[in-house]
């Protein structure tokens, strides 16, 4: 915020598109939307978190099957394909932080991130302009614009502008975000609750669905060490 | 009458290491004795070079204002009555990152930027920590 003139209010934002897309979800535990201004007189935490850009307080359980191709061709559910994977950890680590070592402070050396999704992007044979829809885990709202630039999904610096113009809201974004509302009102289960979403926006089955969504994008945490995966349609 | 300070619980040696000089009343950090690189938190490996020889060198705790945040409460019970307040990170002129809370300024008067000093302070009986004072540079 201080480097790039992010707002607080580009992370209410988010809270507010990902309620709408809660709002219309039945699993979601959190379902009435909000406005901007509901945001705004939600208690400050740590600041500029305010309690509308926290992940929720709930038990929960999500799966997924892993198995061949050709199994899950046999199955009575689509198929959906893993496209590519990544891991890693920091350049400096600093336990669950990456934030230290992506800066200028440490002579602009790229974050773990940054470098992970090059071979995410690369492995998959797709670039994040062919992603329809991703699933950002978010501890907090603010994880989405840092890792929206740190995957190359806009440029860095550029997350908070990029919600702002409506890119992450469904139906009309570029990139709808958390189209079921993601950790802060769908459901905190540590991020696995998007994974299934992720699946269901490539089968065609979601609730919010991505017209004829192909790839869509899961990234954990915007944290060290953390990891990313694409998945496609099997069409 | 507040609930207890929390006491350092260190997660390893050199973490030990690092509270030991401060409940002596040193601020000191570790240094690579290979390649002369500092860094903090305190790790068993230089990560420019990968050598465990290490020294523990007083730090300065000259430093600024790198990143800062204020709490609101719920917080643990030792902090309900001191919210809201200010915690930082601040960059020492060493180049690592220690994370504290300014004592002297109103916590929305902390901005990014401002030059600070590290204090070893003692906050309640056999407990000191690493505060923060804002360096008044304005007279």
């Amino acid at each position: 915020m201080h480097v790039y003139g992010t707002r607080s209010e580009h992370f209410g934002m988010q809270a507010v598109a990902q309620r709408f897309h809660a709002s219309r979800n039945p699993d979601a535990i959190m379902r009435v939307p909000i406005t901007l201004d509901d945001w705004r007189a939600s208690r400050p935490i740590a600041e500029p978190i305010r309690l509308f850009d926290c992940s929720l307080e709930n038990d929960g359980a999500a799966a997924v099957i892993v198995t061949s191709l050709a199994r899950a061709r046999d199955l009575q559910q689509p198929a959906v394909r893993v496209l590519s994977q990544v891991q890693y950890g920091a350049p400096i680590h600093v336990q669950l932080c990456d934030f230290f070592s992506t800066t200028a402070a440490f002579g602009e050396r790229e974050g773990g991130a940054v470098t992970a999704s090059r071979r995410l992007f690369a492995e998959a044979g797709v670039t994040p302009g062919d992603v329809d829809v991703a699933m950002i885990v978010e501890p907090f709202t603010v994880a989405v614009p840092l890792t929206l630039e740190q995957y190359g999904f806009c440029e860095r610096g550029a997350g908070g502008p990029f919600i702002e113009s409506g890119a992450t809201r469904w139906p009309d974004g570029a990139l709808p975000v958390n189209t079921h509302g993601g950790s802060t009102s769908e459901a905190f289960v540590h991020g696995v609750n998007h994974l299934p979403e992720a699946v269901r926006q490539v089968r065609g089955t979601a609730v919010n669905q991505v017209a004829n969504a192909e790839v869509a994008f899961i990234c954990g945490a915007i944290s060290d060490p953390s990891g990313a995966v694409l998945l496609g349609a099997d069409r | 009458m507040s609930a207890p300070h929390p006491r350092p619980d260190p997660v390893g040696a050199e973490d030990a290491h690092f509270w030991s000089y401060v409940a002596a009343g040193e601020l000191r950090i570790q240094c690579c004795a290979n390649c002369g690189v500092h860094r903090h938190p305190p790790r068993p490996l230089c990560a420019e070079c990968g050598s465990t020889a290490v020294n523990w060198v007083p730090a300065s705790g000259r430093g600024e204002v790198w990143a800062r945040t204020v709490i609101h409460p719920p917080t643990l019970p030792a902090f309900t009555e001191r919210t809201p307040y200010c915690a930082v990170v601040v960059r020492l002129d060493e180049g690592v990152f220690m994370v504290s809370t300014i004592v002297n300024r109103d916590p929305d008067d902390v901005v990014v930027g401002m030059p600070v000093q590290l204090v070893i302070t003692e906050v309640e009986p056999g407990l000191a920590l690493p505060l923060c004072r804002v360096v008044d540079d304005s007279s």
